[in-house]
């Protein structure tokens, strides 16, 4: 094979941006290496030639130029044959010739100094019909959303004669009827079409969901799919475009596997994210994120979706390898978008979209008046309930006399107040426009993004609103250099006195914020001087701002003396400012607080790189060196005693001077963080069919002590494309087969800044005052001990995989299986308070994961007018304890039930009481028990050592918080324009697995009396079979917030979209937009879940305790503080001008 | 010119691989203090001094965890859970609540380690510093005494436990229990060299530990080390000095106004040294609007659940507030959930005639309905007196239980002084009818209290006196505090432990935590069965001593700390 230039300079524009631009380079690539056959040897002469649309006649006369051969043809012959698109440096001219007449239907002879150029033999006999025959086909090719592709291959089926389309999606090819042209590019499905009457075919092509032609995003660089070694997935952005999520990786629920994503209740809150399972304990377990080839450490939510051109996920030691000591949890690569379409055209796309949300669970609203009066009565069982038979109620109970005097008053006239419907939005809502440009020239292209997402929650004044603007520019001022920026601004706007849900829910009906009589709203509640809630929320004001700045600029260097050396530099700055200021004024005396906050980031990364290929032999090489500095800093004030409040929070001054204060907290006051690092990576590709990568990287951070500052990460990975063997080539129905194994390991930086050093806490808080009017004075206080052992966790992991195509790629997939080993892993381990401190971070658990991992994509049906498309991913992980402090004994760890921890099963179950049912009235309650506290309405619960008592001997393991497996089913169907799409999503626990503690958030009797709450199966005479206990009393010895632990299995019907896309005719006739399609999509239209409450997926705020200090185990269940997840229905509209 | 340019690049590249130094890496901790360099001088070790008279006010405030903090005072012969659970909960019922996994002898045990750590830090770090003597002598005592005390306490409450002295490096998991009596004996040696080491009351500021509180600690800690005549004499010393005296005339903000010395005691403004006050060994302070100030929720726990208390308006036939609006009044006590709720042998059983400690000015026991129309019959009447309290009916058991009984007022503050004490938000602009301005919300009060005071020090030497079967001396000692009261005199024939132990009741209600004083002379299980009609039917003789929380004994897993026998 003749070695291409072109793909050298391929390699050299490493820019991920330049993903459309590559594959159009690619493609040409591909079609020359197929047309070229013949080499050719003992010229002279070093012919040059760069073709592009050239008509064949100056191809040769350009030869001749060079060659200095003479020439002899009859020029009838070059008469209607194919323009050539030949780019062949340094060549001979036999090759020079092979290449300008391929597809040509001519051939040469040489003879001596001269050519001879001839219509080939086997056409010879008929050539003069032939081209008589023959027609100009053109056309177009888009693809699904009517953006033209350029660059894609247009071939006549069965000879070598082809073209490309142009920069505008048009092609020109000779064809004549009967014929079949073959359309194809890179990361699209081909489709073939026979030419019949007709001049013009416009044509669709469809992205390949998996292609292994596919090129992504690796880390410092990016490979084809086909040539990557370890676990990487591309993640499917096609989705995104049409749902209204304002995170992107809310998008890809149950689209990857091996990727978790929870649910976002909140608006403009980031959704918790996982890969793979749990490898950390105590660390995090959330992937990195890398944008555009820079980690990224602000929120996601701050980066506009319709910015972003691909994410690629890395999941296995080999592939995340690269981020060393941040990668066991996975890598997340994100790429903006770079100018695309063709040179000097600009392509101007508008998006916006409409959405209505609504609560999924309605139940879940608080009681009105009468569930109120009947909680009230439930409680007070022994009163309310006739003493003869205890499901009647007692005639002469009279709930008022548990309420107080005004609430008694309007129940009796039956006049309550609907505070869900005074504290919510009647129509949630999120609206989202996008308008971007972009385009590019010979030396320049560019993509300018605008966003405008507006965000109205549920809750009153719950709102986010984000105006994002993106610039990326990329320019070649020389050959060898290329400058670029990749730049954006997004604000975005918290601000709004939201109250809690717990705040809503806590409000009694009757207790009204309006006057009875008059029915006219009230200042403060009757015969008061408190506001009312809603009072409260007029009056305070509370603004909450950031401003996130991405600047990343790169240089880069092709180096002219050595073939393939690449240099490039990345210079990131991410600079946020956040601004929270807040007004409270729940009474005459106001308080307010300004917080100002900034974090900039800060990375700088060189990258050295390597490519070329030595006839069979390839080598890709990339070294890097590289540091990153964090930096934070902020001050909070706060006031307090503010009666003079119209300034609200502008005035701080003006509250108590004794109350005036600026806050200690080590979120708000300046840190700092450095880490440094240096990584190799060689891949080695032999004949295209055999291919090895090496990775070490090597990482150091602040913020462990000087004896374990420093961690090497090293890994191995292997792939075998066994397609390319020769036994599999004429396997017809295999289109692409190879194999991948790896083993590496990777680490967690889970020990953060400061962690290491003795830490005093020092603050007015733990302070004191001495004397009447003595003033405050600071405490300091020993809040952590030093601790210089503290080290990397590693995760060693072997991985292998299968990428497979079949049927023409009708069906393609991968298969992975991994296992890894945590090791080193940080934990806090319990210690006797009598050393001042309940517990001490070690670095000794061990965690084993093992995982399955299944992508299919399936089309059934392919045609014309219609085709069904399925795609199906599985992920099933197991992980088990190996060690937990270095003794390989259990660790039961005080009194919260999913702390602790034993060696052989999973990570996070959980241990507590056994419920067996519920005491009933007619039960015989033995004595001991009844002595405990149990009594009807209490939990029975399994005495496991058989004591007759229940103590924590009784605990045992109830089951793991992990699933056993989650699955995602994802449709398409196309019939002419209508496209529909749908998305199952499902994550199972099994057996005893994926359980949750819905109940553990549950108010104690004594609040649950006094306060309004919704309505839940708590245990009445008249409901035996309920789940949880009474509400008016527990038993001591299992504690107020135990209960039952539930399934979080669900069946999700995660997304539904149906997509118009307006017909070429149509377009053509309307000469406004190149593109436009409409769509309407819902989410979350049903769930089905045994589950009680919020929603399985989603979880609790990060550290929610319960009551008594409890953690929540996962899923969000009856939890006063929750946050309903909505069903979303959006209409949408997708046009390019 | 390319070849320029890429020199150019070169060095650029050289420059920026090399700009990296090791020191990139060193850790730079721009806002966190360490030992080593915020214990240093006297201000610095000032804030850590800070620190453990707030750990100590936070428990005796409240400001933990609410309910282990009224453990402390109930599920005793004071008073026990006001809350009407059923089957009955926090320590109403011993023997199902007061298990080693419960949280009330976890918390407090919890609490006073960390003080024990603080302290610990503050005892070590002093010898090495770079103070004078004068402030490291200060230190240092302070730092002994708070020890000693917490270590007292945990003595008093769970019997030995284990002893730890030392700044820790890294955390121990191979505790092991001391003996009671080696825990006094510590706490023995620390209080004596405080002691020492300490000014007298007279010379600190309000507030600071000194001499005699120090030797009031020693004196308990000298009556459980059975060593009854330094405990004598420890005593002797606090009472004889002559800056420290019992107050018997009316003094300070309230003197003025209707009242008795006894009342004075708990005006707010009346508690420090500098005002006047010569009985408070040391009192803990807080100021309302203070950052470095907590409040204490003592007042909103004792007082009754008034808000709820209704009656049946004869007119009307229908349930109505007793008080208008069914909101508290500052002339009677500040606001109350009834969560504490006295016994009725301390309520009605131990006083006697004349006793200003049992006064209206100090216990309300009546109060006049308000809550009705003002053409109703019931109006103005009184809730006792008249009658009400007797027709409340079986059903409406919560009102005798929870929502009305006695009303201690030693933890609140009288009226007008509310604004002071709470802030501006608890008042309304309603008065009521029968006098004082209505209250809205607020359970913390800003209101100094004491630690100890000197009658409690004539009482440990009464028990001293006591103990060596003096019973005349201990009548003696009982008769000071009695006759400050205008109690009738004790004779020295019916003082006995239980004598003394009814004593502290009238003298120290709410002020002592009862718990402590119980366990420490082994008499909470007699007493509690006796007195409580609550956690009484259930407690057990093993109840005389808490159990070791049993979250420390499964962490500590590298030695064995044994628990309490009966848990």
């Amino acid at each position: 094979m003749i070695k291409i230039d072109c793909h050298q300079r391929l390699h050299h524009s490493t820019m991920v941006r330049a993903k459309k631009l590559l594959m159009m380079r690619l493609t040409a690539m591909l079609l020359l290496i197929t047309s070229l056959q013949v080499s050719a040897k003992g010229f002279a002469q070093k012919i040059h030639l760069h073709l592009s649309n050239a008509k064949l006649k100056s191809a040769l006369e350009i030869i001749k130029k060079q060659s200095g051969y003479s020439f002899l043809w009859n020029p009838a012959i070059l008469e209607n044959r194919p323009n050539i698109n030949v780019v062949l440096p340094d060549t001979d001219i036999k090759s020079a010739l092979n290449a300008c007449l391929a597809g040509t239907g001519l051939t040469y002879r040489i003879n001596g100094n001269v050519v001879i150029i001839k219509v080939a033999p086997a056409q010879n006999m008929t050539a003069t019909a032939a081209v008589q025959q023959q027609r100009s086909i053109h056309g177009k090719v888009t693809d699904t959303t009517g953006k033209v592709i350029a660059g894609a291959t247009v071939m006549v089926k069965g000879s070598k004669r082809g073209t490309l389309t142009g920069a505008d999606g048009s092609y020109q090819i000779q064809a004549e009827q009967g014929d079949i042209l073959v359309f194809g590019f890179v990361g699209y499905e081909s489709k073939e079409i026979t030419v019949d009457q007709g001049n013009t075919l416009n044509v669709t092509l469809t992205e390949q969901a998996s292609s292994l032609n596919d090129l992504v995003v690796i880390g410092y660089g990016t490979a084809k799919r086909s040539d990557v070694t370890g676990s990487v997935v591309k993640a499917d952005l096609k989705v995104q475009e049409q749902s209204p999520n304002p995170n992107i990786m809310s998008s890809l629920r149950g689209t990857v596997p091996g990727l978790t994503v929870g649910q976002v209740t909140k608006a403009g809150s980031d959704p918790t994210l996982m890969v793979r399972g749990r490898n950390s304990i105590s660390g995090t377990t959330s992937p990195l994120i890398v944008v555009d080839g820079l980690i990224y450490r602000g929120s996601l939510t701050s980066i506009n979706p319709s910015d972003i051109a691909s994410i690629d996920i890395l999941k296995d030691a080999s592939a995340a390898a690269v981020y060393g000591s941040q990668a066991s949890n996975g890598v997340v690569l994100i790429t903006t978008k770079s100018g695309a379409s063709g040179i000097d055209q600009l392509t101007v796309n508008y998006s916006g979209e409409y959405s209505t949300q609504q609560m999924t669970q309605k139940n879940m609203k608080p009681a009105n008046g009468a569930q109120e009066i009947q909680k009230l009565g439930d409680w007070y069982l022994s009163e309310s309930r006739d003493p003869n038979d205890m499901t009647k109620m007692n005639p002469d109970w009279d709930p008022s006399t548990k309420l107080g005097a005004e609430e008694a008053e309007n129940y009796k006239n039956g006049i309550e107040a609907h505070w869900w419907d005074l504290m919510t939005n009647a129509h949630p809502h999120i609206q989202n426009h996008n308008i971007s440009i972009s385009g590019k020239s010979r030396k320049t292209k560019f993509y300018m993004g605008y966003g405008y997402l507006d965000q109205m929650n549920l809750i009153m004044n719950d709102t986010y609103r984000r105006n994002s603007i993106r610039l990326n520019l990329e320019t070649k001022p020389f050959d060898w250099l290329t400058l670029g920026a990749l730049t954006s601004l997004s604000i975005n706007d918290f601000s709004g006195v939201s109250p809690t849900f717990s705040d809503i829910i806590s409000l009694d009906p009757y207790t009204l914020p309006f006057d009875p009589a008059t029915g006219q709203m009230l200042e403060f509640y009757k015969n008061t001087t408190t506001p009312t809630a809603l009072e409260v929320l007029k009056r305070s004001k509370d603004k909450d701002r950031n401003l996130n700045f991405i600047g990343n600029f790169f240089a880069s260097v092709d180096f002219p003396f050595i073939k393939g050396l690449t240099y490039r530099v990345n210079f990131g700055n991410n600079y946020v400012y956040y601004n929270r200021f807040n007004y409270n004024a729940p009474n005459e005396e106001a308080t307010a607080y300004k917080t100002y906050m900034s974090d900039y980031f800060l990375t700088l990364d060189n990258i050295l790189s390597y490519k070329r290929d030595f006839g069979v032999h390839g080598i890709d090489v990339t070294l890097l060196y590289g540091a990153e500095k964090n930096m934070h800093d902020g001050t909070s004030t706060s006031a307090g005693g503010i009666t003079d409040g119209s300034l609200s929070y502008n005035r701080l001054d003006v509250g108590d001077p004794a109350r005036l204060t600026v806050s200690n907290s080590l979120s708000v006051l300046p840190w700092q963080e450095q880490s440094l690092y240096q990584m190799a990576r060689a891949t080695y590709t032999y004949n295209k069919k055999y291919i090895l990568t090496g990775t070490v990287r090597r990482d150091g951070f602040s913020g462990f002590s000087d004896a374990n500052k420093w961690a090497v990460f090293p890994s191995l990975a292997f792939a075998w494309r066994m397609k390319q063997e020769k036994f599999l080539q004429n396997v017809r129905q295999l289109d692409d087969l190879k194999l991948r194994i790896s083993y590496g390991s990777t680490g967690n930086r889970t020990v953060g800044r400061y962690q290491t050093l003795a830490q005093m806490n020092v603050g007015l808080a733990s302070g004191y005052l001495y004397g009447s009017t003595g003033s405050a004075e600071l405490g300091s206080y020993l809040n952590q001990l030093p601790n210089p052992s503290l080290k990397w966790e590693t995760t060693r992991s072997f991985n292998t995989g299968a990428d497979f195509s079949l049927f023409n790629n009708r069906l393609s997939g991968s298969l992975d299986l991994y296992f890894s080993n945590s090791v080193n892993l940080l934990n806090s381990r319990a210690t006797p308070t009598i050393t001042g401190f309940n517990s001490f971070l070690i670095n000794i658990g061990k965690i084993q994961n093992r995982g399955q991992e299944l992508n299919i994509t399936a089309i059934p049906v392919e045609g014309k007018d219609f085709s069904w498309r399925v795609s199906a991913n599985f992920f099933r992980n197991r992980n088990k304890i190996l060690d937990i402090d270095g003794s390989k004994e259990d660790l039961i760890n005080g009194a919260d039930p999913i702390l602790s921890y034993f060696i052989g099963q999973p990570y996070g179950v959980v241990y507590d009481y056994k419920i067996t049912g519920i005491w009933q009235l007619d039960d015989d309650i033995p004595q001991k028990l009844a002595d405990q506290g149990f009594k009807a309405g209490q939990y029975k619960i399994e005495d496991k050592d058989g004591d007759g008592i229940i103590t924590t001997k009784d605990k045992q393991i109830l089951g793991k918080l992990d699933p056993s497996y989650s699955l995602g089913l994802s449709n398409e169907f196309t019939y002419k324009g209508f496209d529909l799409k749908f998305t199952l999503n499902t994550v199972q626990g099994g057996k005893n697995g994926y359980l949750g503690n819905p109940g553990v958030m549950l108010r104690n009797p004594d609040n649950t009396k006094s306060k309004n709450v919704f309505v839940y199966d708590y245990w009445t005479p008249n409901n035996p079979d309920a789940r949880y206990r009474s509400i008016a009393a527990y038993v001591p010895v299992i504690g107020q917030d135990f209960g039952p632990y539930i399934s979080r299995s669900f069946v999700r019907l995660q997304d539904v979209t149906l997509t118009y896309n307006l017909s070429d005719k149509l377009i053509k006739n309307l000469k406004v937009f190149k593109s436009a399609s409409i769509y309407v999509n819902a989410q979350n239209l049903f769930t089905i879940t045994d589950w009680d409450g919020w929603d399985p997926e989603s979880s609790a705020p990060s550290g929610e305790k319960s009551a008594t200090g409890l953690s929540v185990a996962g899923g969000l269940g009856l939890d006063l503080n929750g946050y309903p997840v909505m069903k979303n229905y959006s209409v949408g509209v997708n046009l390019s001008f | 010119m390319k070849k320029i340019n890429f020199i150019y690049l070169l060095f650029i590249l050289a420059g920026l691989t090399t700009a990296c130094k090791k020191s990139f890496l060193d850790e730079k901790p721009l806002s966190i203090y360490t030992p080593d360099n915020s214990l240093q001088n006297a201000t610095q070790f000032q804030h850590a001094i800070n620190n453990v008279y707030n750990g100590i006010r936070n428990i005796y405030m409240g400001n933990m965890n609410l309910d282990t903090y009224f453990g402390l005072y109930y599920a005793t012969d004071f008073a026990f859970n006001g809350t009407d659970y059923d089957p009955a909960a926090k320590l109403n019922a011993y023997k199902a609540t007061m298990v080693p996994s419960y949280f009330i002898p976890e918390n407090i045990w919890t609490a006073f380690y960390k003080i024990i750590t603080n302290c610990n830090l503050i005892i070590n770090r002093v010898p090495a510093s770079a103070m004078n003597d004068a402030d490291k002598n200060s230190y240092l005592g302070q730092a002994l005494f708070f020890r000693a005390y917490s270590y007292n306490i945990l003595a008093n409450l769970y019997g030995g436990v284990p002893l730890e002295l030392n700044e820790l490096k890294e955390p121990r998991y191979d505790y092991t229990r001391a003996t009671r009596e080696a825990i006094y004996q510590q706490c023995k040696t620390d209080l004596v060299q405080a002691a020492g080491l300490l000014q007298n009351i007279d010379s600190v500021k309000d507030g600071v530990v000194n001499k005699q509180i120090a030797q009031h600690i020693l004196t308990e800690v000298l009556i459980s080390l059975k060593d009854y005549d330094g405990a004598i004499a420890s005593a002797t010393a606090v009472i004889d000095y002559p800056g420290v005296s019992l107050m018997t005339e009316r003094f300070g903000t309230h003197a003025s106004q209707p009242g008795d010395v006894y009342r004075d005691l708990f005006e707010y403004g009346n508690q420090n040294y500098s005002t006047g006050n010569h009985e408070g060994l040391l009192v803990i302070q807080t100021a309302l609007n203070n950052a470095s100030a907590v409040g204490d929720q003592t007042a909103w726990a004792v007082v009754p659940s008034l808000g709820g208390l209704k009656i049946k308006e004869t007119d009307s036939k229908t349930k109505m507030n007793v008080l208008y609006n069914g909101k508290f009044v500052d002339s009677l006590s500040s606001n109350g959930i009834g969560w504490i709720r006295p016994t009725a042998h301390f309520l009605y059983e131990i006083w006697g005639a004349g006793d200003i400690r049992n006064s209206s000015y100090n216990i309300v026991r009546d109060l006049r309905i308000s809550g009705v129309p003002a053409s109703s019959p019931d109006y103005g009447k009184w809730y006792v007196k008249d009658g009400y309290k007797d027709k409340v009916l079986p059903a409406d058991f919560r009102d005798t239980i929870r929502n009305f009984y006695p009303i201690i007022r030693k933890a609140s503050p009288s009226a007008g002084d509310f604004i002071a004490v709470a802030g501006p938000s608890v008042l309304t602009d309603d008065t009521n009818p029968f006098g004082g301005t209505i209250l809205n919300g607020a359970s913390k009060l800003f209101l100094q209290k004491y630690f100890a005071r000197l009658a409690e020090t004539y009482l440990f030497r009464a028990e001293a006196y006591l103990d060596k079967g003096n019973t005349q001396k201990a009548a003696d000692d009982i008769n000071v505090v009695r006759h400050r009261s205008h109690a009738a005199p004790a004779v020295a024939s019916e003082v006995n432990l239980d004598y003394i132990l009814d004593e502290r009741l009238r003298e120290l209600y709410l002020e002592e935590f009862r718990s402590v004083t119980l366990t420490r002379l082994g008499k909470l299980y007699e007493r509690d069965k006796k007195y409580n009609p609550v956690s009484g039917k259930t407690i057990e003789p093993y109840h005389n001593l808490w159990p070791i929380p049993a979250t420390e004994i499964t962490n500590n897993n590298e030695a064995t700390l044994d628990q309490n026998e009966g848990y």
